[in-house]
């Protein structure tokens, strides 16, 4: 006996997620979709990793924020291709608004595409863009009880960059408690410590970063 | 998830509040480790003195199964 | 590696309709899968068969329907097939095209028992 179907198997953001992944793997591009509360140093962190990796890797920006084109002006300052998506209030990035920015890119010409998504702790978790990895940063001075108030976002990222350590002697924060509680929310993942202002741990992060794109080359 | 703004997941999350026997003063952090390093739970509240327990997860990312496998391996036994 | 989470969809689905409709086993699983969800059926089937053991599915063969990506210039209006992802009309200078066919990702139809 036949039965007729006819149903979606995924999701539409899964559905597109994929195709973003299968036009990235077949480009040999590494993506990293960076998450964190808003100010928690995201762009400053890829300010100096743009710094590092300049001519080493071939990078590209996603920007993602409700209004502004701020952060893409301060990325392009570095002569890295960005490209600045408004949500216009949305609270994250999804796979079609990335889908849309990545068909006009140049993909066979990059090793690395970052996909700096809209300062949100929350939302942008539950959302496949169709990235290699997820990453979040997490700055010292927003509370070392963050991590078990917000779950999801550490166990779905593949490193989390605890930021803005060169002030941890003015704050509250329990760097010890803090990794705990990521390492208890997601055994064995990478946890980066950095300052912007002192360029303390950018190297370490750039090191992780390098071994992910040769390790994407090679599949 | 995001119950503020409405995206994600509706059917999302599950909450089990049981209570078990077996806890200790030494014991109950790793049984709060090893429940929250379960890949769907997102979090554990354990009271000692009265054994009360809840959990919060995600039917489909862990298992009820994978839940009290994980307490059994510390001897705690639940009534659910 | 996105084939396991394809293959979990393929399985609820099927079992799910098979279920609906008082089947007892599921002999053949049709499938519609467009050329741009890169989806390699090798894996795919790896997975599904992988997962389906002990269900109704267990020995469900998977007919796949590749359906390929093709698109249409908004300058020109030709129509092209579209590789490696790449968007831009392969004669207008900056045309674009946009998908006709390719996208599907669907189980379109059960042979059961």
């Amino acid at each position: 006996m036949e039965i007729q179907v006819r149903k979606n198997i995924l999701g539409e953001n899964d559905r597109m997620a994929a195709e973003n992944r299968a036009m990235f793997a077949d480009n040999g591009v590494y993506v990293i979709n960076l998450m964190g509360s808003p100010g928690s140093g995201k762009t400053s962190v890829l300010e100096k990793t743009m710094e590092k990796l300049k001519g080493e890797l071939r990078m590209a920006v996603i920007e993602g924020d409700l209004f502004t084109s701020k952060d893409a002006d301060r990325i392009a300052k570095h002569d890295v291709p960005v490209i600045q998506i408004n949500t216009s209030g949305g609270c994250h990035l999804d796979a079609a608004m990335v889908q849309k920015v990545a068909r006009k890119m140049d993909l066979a010409a990059l090793d690395l595409l970052i996909v700096e998504n809209v300062g949100n702790l929350v939302c942008p978790a539950e959302f496949d863009v169709g990235e290699d990895d997820k990453g979040v940063v997490l700055s010292v001075t927003e509370g070392d009880d963050k991590p078990l108030k917000y779950p999801l976002i550490f166990k779905e990222s593949a490193v989390a960059i605890l930021n803005k350590v060169d002030i941890l002697p003015y704050c509250n924060f329990d760097m010890e408690s803090a990794r705990e509680d990521i390492s208890a929310l997601h055994p064995g993942m990478t946890i980066l410590e950095t300052s912007c202002t002192t360029g303390q741990g950018i190297e370490p992060w750039c090191e992780w970063l390098r071994q992910r794109v040769e390790e994407k080359q090679n599949r | 998830m995001c119950k503020e703004c409405g995206c994600g997941e509706m059917n999302g999350n599950a909450r089990l509040h049981f209570t078990a026997k077996g806890y200790t003063e030494t014991n109950v952090k790793e049984v709060e480790k090893s429940l929250l390093g379960l890949p769907g739970v997102f979090h554990v509240h354990i009271h000692v003195h009265d054994g009360e327990t809840t959990v919060e997860y995600s039917p489909a990312k862990t298992k009820l199964m994978d839940i009290l496998g994980a307490l059994g391996k510390h001897d705690i036994e639940a009534s659910l | 590696m996105h084939e396991m989470a394809i293959a979990e969809g393929i399985l609820n689905i099927a079992l799910d309709y098979a279920e609906k409709n008082r089947a007892k086993k599921i002999q053949e699983i049709g499938l519609l899968l467009g050329e741009m969800s890169g989806v390699e059926t090798d894996a795919l089937e790896f997975s599904f068969h992988m997962i389906a053991k002990g269900t109704m599915a267990s020995e469900a063969e998977l007919a796949i329907r590749k359906v390929p990506l093709q698109g249409k210039c908004n300058k020109c209006g030709k129509e092209f097939h579209i590789g490696h992802y790449d968007f831009r009309c392969p004669e207008c200078k900056d045309g674009v095209l946009t998908l006709l066919s390719g996208r599907e990702m669907q189980v379109e139809y059960l042979e059961v028992d």
